[in-house]
């Protein structure tokens, strides 16, 4: 890099059309340059909220997948999520998806990257404690120098200062672990090795005495252990490269309850993220290596309880490692070492007032602790935050297990046990000051205030497929608006006292020494470990019973465990036992107190159904005698959790047969306007009433397609944003949102008043054949549809749909063939109420697609049917599809670099299916956009070969030919 | 000292421990930090001005560097080692205003002669300029390096043809203008 390029890329920079997406495509081009990194982060600190947001994936990926020694996106990150409660879900969420793809190659960079930062991420989430509030300076030798430099230009151009120093003290925070760079490691064990055979000749002398400062290092240890001596510690022996004898000089005190505290918090991690069904071996693995990586890590300071704890424990008092050492010549000499040690960033206080300031720093230690005397702004505003955090984690994870719980459940019994978690999940964290980040509409962005989750509608929701994994529909009632995080509000100001009793009911127990060493411990505890050490010691042996079976079933049985044990061992001795006879024989009459009760039969009986599976004796006549009595005992409670309209329950219930069910998921608001269903939800609603209730839809999933198909609404997004910045108005898609919750969980935004083409064909053909209609079984087209729906082909209701139609068609279209997005059968392909065409489901796109054969060989989908809707090939709307086709391409030519930048950035060592491709991905979509071709060019291209090959493609018919018949989606 | 093994010898330390304000423990993982880096234990003039190019990618940092070396290298030896750097550290993270300053002093005294004429100065801030380029926004009487130097001059009443400025002024200088001092503090507590 020459000097000239740098003053041109700052010039670039400074500009006002570099976007944030150029931004970070330059953090991933100028990896090495420490100062072009801080000067983009700078630049990215300028852009709104909202971009910020959208992008958090890739500041993810650019963390874990790209190595730099710049600090400066770590720290803008860590900055924005302790500043931006949404932030910081959004980030949390996205690591934990991260750990897990990367749970098999701990030693690598981008797990280290990725566990430093949840770490540093759950201490701005959970903790109390002002842990990161101290600058660091870590042994980094680079920003070390550079402070020596510009110390010594103060003088000559002192306000260089201000540019140098944000670069100095976020450098210097850089935590540098021996682990990292393993070849570099080798390098230096060898030239170690070489040293030291070099010094065993020569200076044997030497050797010996270093050898005896060994021994006392081991003495110091040793003392470290005594005081935590109930803590099994970690061998670091384990990993035999990394560890050189040498190292373990550093585990001093300090270092052991640091450690201590980061091991919890890689428990915590697991507690909160990695539940599901098939990963808990592999987790273990994980949390394995987490451990010993903590060990090899080098250390991380924590200051403030180390002063704590070195000033409490008096016996450290003159111990040779604790005593700090002035320079002979300075005036204010004293002796020190009887002085106990302090930490570097007190020392300067400390020459001049030695006790005062330890006194100090105690009771600063001591007032953490106990009630919090007059706090700050900030330290209220800290309360409000951790108390959203919490809470907010604790309900994602209770969705998150509802349909690892409903998987383990029979089919027909699935929507009873649904009604019990969600009743349950009612009961216990709603209402709360909670929201759902991302997925629950914004209504502003300036002064934001935030919704507030009032409860779910419990009828309303449905189980979704019935396959092993299992979506649910689930519809929010909410507040809009509803609440800040002023603390001075009545309303936090109630929350602070509550949370600040809880911690104190929660203290009393311990004495005040242990407090200060488990500090940050007790904040941290995930909702799950909180109720499992509250109940009694009968935990710990459904812990023990269970391990063996699944792990998948824990949660739900540290919830009751008293009570679930009791009937494990009850089906265990006589399978016909008193249970099942009291479910059926429930009082059938509900209110509010009786749900609590109904939802906790529920789960004991699909704990029940669980055993009887897991006997071994499933399909013996007596177990399945008992299971289906269980069922029918179940689905006898279902409606009982509140009011319920049978006849709209059995309409949705009714037509769900098994083939062609793969994508119906969204057509389960068919029928039914969805401000029509609002209102009637608003009315039966205890909160109806008031002024800023709200509903919303979502869908919780699980499963790895997730962040792939978060992935592609991004690309959707950003290419609909290249459409609009250039002047294509016409374009239209449908926003899509999907929160990504951990690897394998999300939830997703339903699409309210639209249908699957597949739905509509075959509600229709349907309905016809019923009726007598239509006794050839002829298959209704979309013209029926819209003719149905619209009116006369001649009537402006029509007409409008019919430009809905071309203008979404049109803009699907160039998307579907610039990201290949595949298997487009009708199930995957839905339509609005105001005639707009939707591509769901994005499983296959960029280089990979459904099965090997290489059906849909079209460049998108372009029926016959599509076309005969517009009105002909020789329409108007026709050609207005054609055209707009044009334009939405050759748009995309020339913002071309961003979106080929974006596939750039994610492709790198992801394990996403859709970069099946590697590098070549990015390659092959760049050529699908056809630069080489001059504008004319393109607009020939677009007409001729993309519209000309994918009308009535044989390949589309072929495709969808082969899912009717295989899947029995409609054609 | 200079030789590359994994930690400072008992003899290393204590000296160490003499000469600086860390105590044992930080200057081990000091030193480890700094092997690190510099697994040789020597850094040479162009390895050091590879640091302050990744950190002032918009300027020239070389002459700069070239001034700030010899400041560091007190044995002469071309190379800066563990204890001049750790010297240097210590002086400007936790040493007295005083200290700070006669450390800088030798920035600009780069003939040792005790003193420093304009031009001497006008060197050294020109380099100072040239390595952060554009990333500072400069009030108007310090927007060149003359500018500049001839602001020092001027604050310390003398004429920048004929007087050189020495230790003491130099000091006088510091309390004159607030800036320098905020400077020279920024890091207090920081290591």
């Amino acid at each position: 890099m020459s000097l000239k390029e740098n003053e041109l890329l700052l010039e670039k920079i400074r500009s006002s059309d570099f976007t944030a997406l150029d931004c970070i495509d330059n953090l991933r081009g100028y990896r090495e340059s420490i100062g072009i990194q801080h000067t983009l982060v700078q630049k990215l600190r300028s852009y709104s909220y909202d971009e910020l947001e959208f992008y958090i994936p890739q500041f993810v990926q650019l963390l874990v997948a790209f190595e730099t020694d710049s600090m400066a996106l770590e720290e803008f990150l860590l900055e924005y999520c302790s500043k931006y409660p949404h932030y910081s879900m959004v980030v949390f969420w996205n690591l934990q998806s991260c750990v897990f793809e990367l749970r098999n190659d701990p030693e690598s960079y981008s797990f280290q990257v990725v566990r430093n930062f949840i770490n540093k991420l759950q201490n701005i989430l959970f903790n109390n404690e002002e842990l990161m509030k101290k600058p660091e300076f870590r042994e980094n030798f680079q920003p070390a120098i550079i402070l020596c430099g510009v110390i010594a230009s103060a003088i000559g151009a002192p306000r260089f200062n201000d540019y140098a120093s944000s670069l100095v003290r976020s450098q210097a925070k850089q935590q540098k672990s021996f682990v990292f760079k393993l070849a570099n490691f080798q390098k230096t064990l060898t030239k170690n090795l070489t040293m030291k055979n070099k010094r065993l000749s020569s200076e044997t002398a030497t050797e010996t005495m270093s050898d005896d400062e060994a021994r006392k290092v081991g003495g110091k240890l040793s003392h470290g252990h005594q005081r935590s001596a109930s803590v099994p510690r970690m061998q670091p022996k384990k990993n035999s490269l990394t560890i050189s004898s040498d190292e373990s000089e550093y585990y001093t005190s300090d270092e052991e309850s640091e450690f201590r505290s980061s091991t919890h918090i890689e428990n915590e991690m697991s507690k909160l993220g990695m539940r599901s069904e098939n990963r808990h071996r592999s987790y273990i693995e994980v949390e394995e290596n987490l451990k010993i990586n903590t060990v090899i890590t080098p250390k991380r300071k924590n200051r403030a309880r180390q002063l704590t704890l070195d000033s409490l424990s008096t016996k450290y008092e003159g111990t040779d490692a604790y005593v700090s050492h002035s320079l002979p010549d300075l005036s204010r000499v004293h002796e020190a070492d009887s002085q106990p040690y302090l930490s570097p960033a007190e020392s300067e206080s400390s020459l001049n007032f030695p006790h005062s300031s330890i006194e100090q720093g105690l009771k600063r230690n001591l007032s953490l602790h106990s009630t919090v005397q007059t706090p700050s702004y900030n330290q209220l505003l800290k309360v409000l935050q951790i108390n959203y955090a919490k809470k907010e984690t604790e309900f994602i994870m209770a969705l998150q297990n509802i349909s690892l719980r409903l998987s383990s459940v029979p089919k027909e019994a699935r929507l009873s046990a649904l009604r019990a978690e969600l009743s349950i999940i009612n009961e216990t964290l709603l209402p709360s000051e909670i929201d759902i980040p991302q997925l629950l509409p914004i209504t502003s962005s300036k002064n934001k205030r935030y919704h507030k989750i009032l409860k779910l509608s419990i009828n309303e929701a449905c189980v979704l497929n019935s396959a092993e994994r299992v979506p649910f529909l689930l519809l929010v009632e909410y507040l809009s608006d509803e609440f800040d995080f002023n603390p001075f509000t009545d309303a936090n100001q109630k929350i602070i006292a509550n949370r600040n009793n809880h911690e104190e009911t929660s203290k009393s127990s311990h004495d005040l020494l242990n407090e200060m060493i488990e500090g940050s411990q007790s904040g941290l505890k995930s909702p799950v470990s909180v109720r499992a050490s509250t109940e009694n010691t009968e935990d710990s042996l459904v812990y023990v019973e269970e391990e063996e079976t699944d792990l998948g079933e824990l949660p739900m049985l540290t919830v009751k465990s008293d009570r679930s044990f009791v009937i494990q061992s009850d089906i265990e001795r006589s399978p016909k036992t008193e249970q099942d006879k009291k479910l059926s024989s429930f009082p059938s009459n509900t209110n509010a107190d009786t749900t609590k009760l109904l939802a906790d039969q529920m789960r004991i009986a699909s704990v029940m159904l669980q055993q009887l599976e897991s006997s071994g004796q499933a399909s013996s006549e007596q177990s399945s005698a008992i299971k289906s009595r269980i069922v029918e005992s179940m689905i006898s409670l279902q409606d009982q959790f509140d009011t319920i309209n049978y006849e709209r329950l059995n309409l949705l219930k009714g037509d769900l047969p098994d083939a062609g069910e793969r994508k119906l998921e969204n057509d389960f608001k068919l029928g039914e306007d969805w401000n029509t269903k609002k209102e009637r939800i608003r009315k039966s609603s205890v909160y109806g009433h008031l002024d800023n209730w709200e509903l919303c839809s979502v869908i919780a999933k699980n499963g790895d397609d997730l962040p792939q198909e978060a992935f592609a609404c991004q690309l959707i997004s950003l290419i609909t944003s290249i459409w609009k910045r250039q002047g294509v108005k016409d374009a239209w898609t449908k926003r899509m949102k999907i929160l990504i919750t951990s690897a394998n969980t999300g939830l997703v935004e339903t699409i309210n008043n639209a249908m699957s083409i597949h739905s509509i064909k075959k509600s229709m053909t349907e309905i016809s054949i019923n009726d007598g209609e239509n006794t050839k079984g002829r298959i209704f087209t979309l013209q029926d549809y819209f003719e149905n729906m619209f009116g006369s082909p001649t009537s402006q209701k029509y007409k409008r749909a019919q430009n809905n139609f071309a203008r979404s068609l049109a803009s699907y279209s160039i998307i579907c063939y610039v990201l290949q997005i595949k298997d487009r059968h009708n199930g995957n392909i839905m339509l609005d109420n105001d005639g707009h065409i939707i591509h769901i489901d994005f499983g296959f796109l960029l280089s990979n697609s459904p099965g090997s054969v290489g059906f849909e060989a079209a460049p998108f989908k372009l029926t016959s049917e599509y076309v005969n809707l517009l009105g002909g090939n020789e329409s108007a709307p026709y050609l207005s599809f054609v055209d707009m086709c044009k334009k939405c391409f050759n748009a995309l030519r020339k913002e071309h670099r961003q979106i080929v930048n974006l596939v750039e950035l994610m492709q790198k060592d992801s394990t996403l299916p859709c970069f099946k491709n590697g590098e070549n991905t990015s390659v092959l979509l760049e050529q699908r956009l056809q630069l080489q071709l001059s504008e004319e060019e393109s607009e020939a291209f677009v007409e001729n070969t993309l519209i000309g090959r994918s009308y009535g493609s044989m390949y589309t018919r072929l495709y969808d030919q082969f899912q009717m018949i295989t899947q029995g989606i409609y054609s | 000292m200079g030789k590359a093994v994994s930690k400072l010898s008992k003899d290393d330390l204590k000296s160490l421990r003499q000469a600086t304000y860390f105590d044992k423990r930080e200057l081990q993982q000091w030193y480890k930090g700094f092997i690190r880096d510099c697994p040789s234990g020597q850094l040479s003039e162009e390895e050091f001005s590879k640091v302050f190019k990744q950190f002032f990618p918009f300027g020239d940092p070389a002459d700069y560097c070239h001034f700030l070396f010899q400041v560091f290298d007190v044995d002469n030896s071309k190379y800066i080692d563990f204890k001049e750097f750790i010297i240097a550290l210590s002086i400007t993270s936790r040493g007295s205003e005083d200290q700070k300053l006669n450390w800088c002093f030798r920035l600009y005294d780069n003939k040792r002669a005790g003193k420093v004429g304009y031009k001497d100065m006008l060197a050294v801030i020109s380099a100072i300029y040239k390595m952060v380029g554009t990333m500072v926004a400069l009030p108007e009487d310090e927007k060149t390096p003359e500018a500049r130097t001839e602001k020092f001059f001027r604050l310390l009443n003398k004429d920048k043809d004929t007087d050189t400025i020495n230790l003491q002024d130099f000091k006088r200088l510091s309390k004159l203008d607030p800036t320098i001092l905020n400077a020279l503090n920024s890091y207090e507590g920081l290591v």
